[in-house]
């Protein structure tokens, strides 16, 4: 049973990649730390983990946590008068490295359409009346659409999971999935756990 | 007369052929405020163009810019027809817009 309602959970995350997943049962109020599991690289990635672990550090102080470096595992402080703990595992589900993209670079001459009118009035002496003519002549200039140049650049792409599970139960509380892209590799990690850890601390404080 | 213009357009072609080399070995080099000076030069040509906006709103995040970075995703989503390219603005817009 818990195994399938931890997959309905990772089903919905995946799907949603903006909002998080959130156990409406579970008082996050009550959490006193959270340990944060080691985050394991990226398949022959080495040293992604402990980028994505700095990254996740530096998000944490930034919104206000307490950082804590405890017998080399990572914790965050929440609120000391609670005992309650969660677990905190984050998993790169993606990391792309200087990915080359090409992008088409195509002026548009969109044309124009160019219209004359000439107006002429004569006096008709035999009826004594002024007679006005008109004449209109229109041009249509097809446009044209120049392509062949191109800009080229590298950028990089991450995705994770973040996931909290209550350490006493095992139940699963939270979840969140995200992804970045960006020119610089720290950055794009940095930006991609800002927003999680924006997302946690929402239903933390 | 047909001769000048015809010349003035050669001229503009090549320049904006210019700009985009450069602003790619700009970008490969990391030299982003100078990618950035090119793709902006290259963009009076057709200013128009969502993925030369994604390029602009990658360059002003990397250097910090933080205002221009949103003006340039809006605009991405604004002339954007690609489902995915614009799911990847809005992602950049909200995360620019959290504090």
């Amino acid at each position: 049973m818990l195994k399938y309602s931890l997959f309905i959970l990772l089903g919905i995350t995946l799907s949603c990649s903006t909002k998080p997943v959130v156990n409406q049962n579970y008082n996050f109020k009550e959490i006193g730390s959270i340990d944060i599991l080691p985050i394991k690289d990226y398949k022959s990635t080495i040293g992604s983990g402990e980028m994505v672990q700095s990254s996740l550090d530096y998000n944490f102080l930034k919104y206000g946590f307490e950082v804590i470096n405890y017998k080399s595992q990572k914790k965050i402080s929440v609120n000391t008068l609670s005992e309650e703990t969660l677990i905190l595992s984050c998993i790169i589900t993606e990391l792309t490295e200087s990915e080359s993209i090409i992008v088409p670079y195509r002026t548009e001459d969109r044309g124009y359409t160019k219209t004359t009118i000439n107006q002429s009035s004569e006096s008709n002496k035999e009826t004594k009346e002024n007679e006005l003519s008109a004449t209109s002549t229109t041009t249509t200039h097809a446009g044209t659409v120049n392509q062949g140049s191109e800009i080229v650049y590298s950028q990089n792409r991450i995705s994770l999971i973040l996931t909290l599970t209550d350490k006493k139960s095992g139940r699963m509380v939270w979840s969140k999935s995200c992804w970045y892209s960006g020119l610089e590799l720290q950055r794009t990690i940095n930006m991609c756990l800002k927003d999680g850890i924006y997302e946690l601390r929402k239903v933390l404080k | 007369m047909k001769k000048r213009y015809l010349l003035l357009f050669i001229c503009s072609l090549f320049a904006q052929e210019n700009n985009l080399i450069k602003a790619s070995s700009a970008l490969r080099a990391g030299m982003f405020q100078e990618a950035l000076m090119h793709i902006s030069n290259s963009m009076m040509k057709n200013p128009k163009n969502s993925e030369v906006y994604k390029i602009k709103g990658l360059l002003h995040e990397a250097l910090d810019e933080k205002e221009n970075a949103i003006i340039s995703w809006k605009n991405c989503i604004k002339y954007s027809k690609d489902e995915r390219l614009n799911k990847e603005a809005k992602i950049h817009l909200k995360n620019l817009l959290i504090d």
